[in-house]
């Protein structure tokens, strides 16, 4: 081959080195990734003790692969290589979980709708990876006996530590896996209506169970549960709004009699987790109801626990991959809720983002509303339960986190805040790229 | 660092490769060769470099010593300390801590188990250093005068922390006289983007299978998913080993440096002689040239060499029983082949020879996965059916048909279709039609390189979804 043959191989190879490492050198560092909801890697900071430990380096790499050039196209591209590995399956698919800490650096709650928080729920794996079926993606639930024991005990301890006037309530949310996973895909799925069931048998009797899962089966046929996301839709929300009121003795307020909006083309966590095409296809819709009533809402951040701050039941403006932050416009550690035309009780509602459209609906039942995302509330529940005149208390859990020890301890951290909550997120970064897969002597 | 990391390919690379070709001074190149070289091992060993450049010191100073009283009994004095050194560094490094456990389960003592973190590519570079030493001492090679172009022999980033094992008296006029050759650097490129597609593209891929499988929950896995998780094991550890030693070679040859080849398809073997004459060929070389032959190779107690060799193998892999179990192993076959079994490989059709061999190294790579026994000895029973387990599972099945194209050609590049193609292709065709050639070949890099790229940058994908809620 001939010299200048030689010269264009080279050139070729060196180029996107040359040029992409340079333009590395310009990339603005950190900032937020909104299709993983996660902040990117920052410059880790220096310490002589971290380049002595090799976790100086470590962050290193893991902040220059966060914030390589054109990252976004080329993780398309990485998804693109992975689907023509072989052939898709038009009806299913299996995704296993992968458990990874968080970037080191982020800042849990930063942002209501950046959830960088939530990495101690890897403690307790009750999440057996994504099935994909009939164009929806459900999570493969593997909650246990024992895990329902331990949270039946622990809302049992909560509700002795309330005062004995108020009514409490626990309501269970179930996901789509547990009616839409059927047939000979069923044997891979624990019951999440055994294990509600098991949880609501071992309450005290101080506590009233909701049977969500009742009355959700009862409208199994209806759009309850989004496609592409873990959540499930304000519809299917409202079910479990209705069980609830049912055995608070109110009447619910009709859904048809509230107004509505819609934001289309959601692709929800699913779908980012998965960049399944077949979720592509089958995109959602994120239908939400105005309720009714004359209320004013305030949110307090974790950043600023101590200020309120006006807020909304819907932040209509949500949209994208963030579309399910419509519902209370994201996460945020406590949310007040005046309506003063409403019966003289007051509510306290438990949940986390699960709870977040269903919390909505009861707004105009009470004079106040008090929701408390107990994964990010740090000002104690007794002291808001005795400050406010609280009168209702709902717990409002998901099944996977009533399944998960770091949720099922936060229920107690709650109450009187102090002692850490067992943290469970590792806190040694992990190198985005393994040091050797293999075994290497 | 470790070559397949964007990193060490966007920026230590590049860096590297301007500044050495900024100038042609010899005594500047090996310099700044050897300043990289230590801060790529520093970057993933800060603690450990030190390490690293006071035992070269130390073996750099016995070589000189065995040079200069050649005809001494200090030559032997320099011969030995290097070689206790080494094994001494070792022995502290990577087995102190195996060898305190088991004296303490043996004797019921309770003596402190040592834990040294296991400095990266300490049995590459001991097994170095000793060839180095032993070949001073024989006499086949003088000793280097200078302490940085010995420390660059050493240390050099190419193949530091996964080898190939580079004998000194192979690249000891490179050291001092390399050619840089454009043709030879475009062909290092090539092979540098194979292996870097081998690697992250292959090996990994089969990496992220063979753990989830080889470390399931056994109650839940099933027979087929014991065997696919043993198959994608046996994809991964070639592709991540030869792919180590393809860029390893192919940036050698960017640089001007030639080391020999390590991995020779070994998977198309048909025995475990052969298998071991085309995996880690500078491991096995090292064994037969440093331990087999001192100790009488074939002449004397031929079956005894075998088995300290084969023993001394499988621990050089890893301080754990399984390692020596895995090498027994082998040493067992090439007994059993020796005796009398090639004979009837030689005479059966080769597709069962073939086949003989390939079941005996899928079953090895089980053997070499599982350190812990109690573990190895339920998946054994796992794969044979004797745990009662399912036979065939769904997942198994998804992950078959959702990969079947890349195991296709995971398989397909496991035998020597590159060899023809080069062949064929390379040395023929494109010579005639170089513009063609040249089209091809760098049409290839680029999409290697864009791949595996693209999905190192998908390693980092993390999307963190309140997933649990």
């Amino acid at each position: 081959m001939k010299k200048n043959h030689s010269y264009i191989q080279i050139f070729c190879f060196a180029l996107p080195l040359f040029g992409l490492g340079i333009a590395s050198l310009f990339v603005k560092p950190g900032g937020v990734s909104q299709e993983e909801k996660r902040a990117l890697a920052p410059v880790p900071a220096y310490t002589s003790r971290s380049l002595w430990s090799g976790s100086y380096t470590d962050s290193l790499e893991m902040y220059f692969a966060d914030n390589f050039p054109g990252r976004d196209p080329l993780i398309r591209v990485s998804f693109a290589l992975k689907n023509w590995r072989g052939m898709k399956s038009e009806e299913i698919a299996f995704y296993t979980p992968k458990a990874k800490p968080p970037v080191p650096g982020a800042k849990p709650g930063a942002a209501a709708v950046v959830d960088t928080g939530d990495a101690a729920s890897m403690n307790g794996e009750v999440n057996k990876g994504v099935f994909i079926t009939e164009g929806r993606a459900m999570q493969i639930f593997g909650g246990s006996v024992k895990m329902g024991n331990l949270f039946a005990e622990t809302a049992n301890k909560f509700a002795e530590a309330m005062p004995a006037h108020i009514n409490l309530y626990c309501m269970i949310a179930p996901t789509a896996g547990e009616f839409y996973i059927r047939g000979k895909h069923r044997k891979m799925y624990r019951s999440e209506t055994e294990n509600i069931a098991n949880i609501h048998s071992g309450l005290s009797a101080r506590i009233r169970p909701v049977d969500a899962v009742g009355k959700l089966r009862e409208h199994s046929a209806e759009y309850l549960f989004f496609n592409t996301d873990h959540h499930w839709t304000a519809r299917g929300a409202y079910y479990a709004y209705a069980a609830t009121c049912e055995r608070m003795g109110i009447t619910p307020t009709p859904l048809e009699s509230m107004p509505t909006g819609v934001i289309c083309n959601f692709l929800g966590s699913l779908y980012w987790l998965t960049r399944d095409p077949k979720l592509e296809k089958n995109k959602d819709s994120v239908v939400y109801y105005q309720v009714p009533g004359n209320y004013k809402a305030v949110c307090y951040t974790a950043k600023n626990p101590g200020k309120a701050m006006a807020a909304s039941l819907l932040a209509k403006m949500a949209s994208g991959s963030n579309a399910y932050s419509v519902f209370l416009g994201g996460d945020y550690p406590l949310m007040k809720i005046d309506n003063p035309g409403a019966s003289p009780r007051r509510l306290l509602i438990l949940k986390n983002s699960y709870g977040n459209p269903y919390s909505a609906f009861f707004v105009s039942h009470f004079e106040k509303t008090f929701i408390v995302d107990y994964r990010y509330f740090e000002g104690g529940v007794m002291k808001l339960v005795k400050e406010e005149g609280i009168t209702d208390i709902v717990i409002a859990y998901g099944s996977f986190s009533a399944n998960t020890p770091w949720h099922i301890r936060r229920l107690n951290h709650i109450i009187k805040p102090g002692k850490p909550a067992a943290p469970a997120a590792p806190a040694k970064p992990v190198p985005s790229t393994p040091k050797d897969s293999a075994r290497r002597p | 660092m470790v070559f397949s990391s964007l990193l060490f390919l966007y920026l230590f690379l590049p860096a590297c490769l301007i500044l050495y070709f900024s100038w042609k001074n010899p005594t500047y190149r090996n310099t700044l060769l050897t300043l990289f070289s230590i801060v790529f091992y520093a970057w993933g060993e800060p603690v450990w470099v030190v390490l690293l450049i006071l035992t070269g010191l130390l073996d750099y100073g016995n070589a000189l010593l065995i040079d200069k009283y050649r005809h001494t009994r200090w030559k032997a004095v320099g011969l030995w300390s290097s070689v206790i050194l080494n094994i001494g560094v070792l022995m502290t490094f990577k087995y102190s801590g195996f060898i305190y456990e088991n004296i303490n389960a043996l004797l019921g003592t309770s003596f402190t188990v040592p834990s040294f973190s296991l400095p990266i590519g300490i049995s590459f570079y001991t097994f170095q250093t000793v060839s180095y030493v032993i070949d001073v001492y024989r006499g086949e090679v003088p000793a280097q005068r200078s302490f940085m172009k010995f420390l660059l022999f050493v240390s050099l980033f190419t193949q530091l922390v996964a080898g190939p094992i580079v004998r000194y008296q192979h690249i000891a006029d490179e050291i001092d006289n390399r050619k840089i050759d454009l043709k030879e650097f475009a062909a290092g490129v090539h092979r540098f983007c194979i292996g870097l597609f081998k690697k992250v593209c292959i090996a990994n891929v089969a990496g992220e299978y063979a753990s989830k499988y080889l470390d399931a929950d056994f109650g839940s896995l099933s027979v087929g998913g014991g065997w696919f998780g043993l198959l994608m094991y046996t994809l991964q550890i070639y592709f991540d080993f030869s792919a180590y030693s393809d860029m390893a070679i192919g940036m050698g040859w960017m640089f001007g440096f030639h080391f020999k080849e390590n991995f020779n398809y070994p998977y198309i073997s048909r025995s475990s002689t052969e298998f071991w004459r085309r995996w880690h060929m500078s491991l096995g070389t090292f064994f037969r040239d440093y331990v087999y032959i001192p100790l009488g190779g074939k002449v004397h107690g031929a079956f005894r060499n075998l088995f300290i060799v084969w023993f001394l193998t499988g621990f050089w892999h890893g301080a754990s029983w399984n390692f020596i179990i895995w090498g027994l192993f082998y040493g067992m076959l090439i007994a059993i082949e020796r005796l009398f079994l090639q004979r009837f490989l030689d005479a059966i059709p080769k597709i069962f020879a073939h086949l003989y061999l390939l079941m005996a190294v899928v079953l090895g790579w089980g053997i070499f996965y599982f350190t812990d026994l109690n573990r190895l000895g339920e998946f054994f029973r796992l794969i044979f059916g004797a745990r009662g387990n399912a036979p065939w599972s769904l997942d198994v099945t998804l992950a078959l048909q959702e990969n079947v194209w890349w195991l296709l050609m995971a398989v397909v590049l496991c035998m020597p279709i590159y060899m023809w193609f080069h062949r064929r292709f390379i040395e023929g065709y494109f010579e005639r039609k170089p513009a063609l050639g040249t089209a091809v070949l760098t049409l290839m890099n680029l999409a290697f390189l864009f791949a595996a790229t693209s999905m190192l940058v998908g390693r980092s994908y993390n999307p963190f979804l309140y997933f649990r809620f």
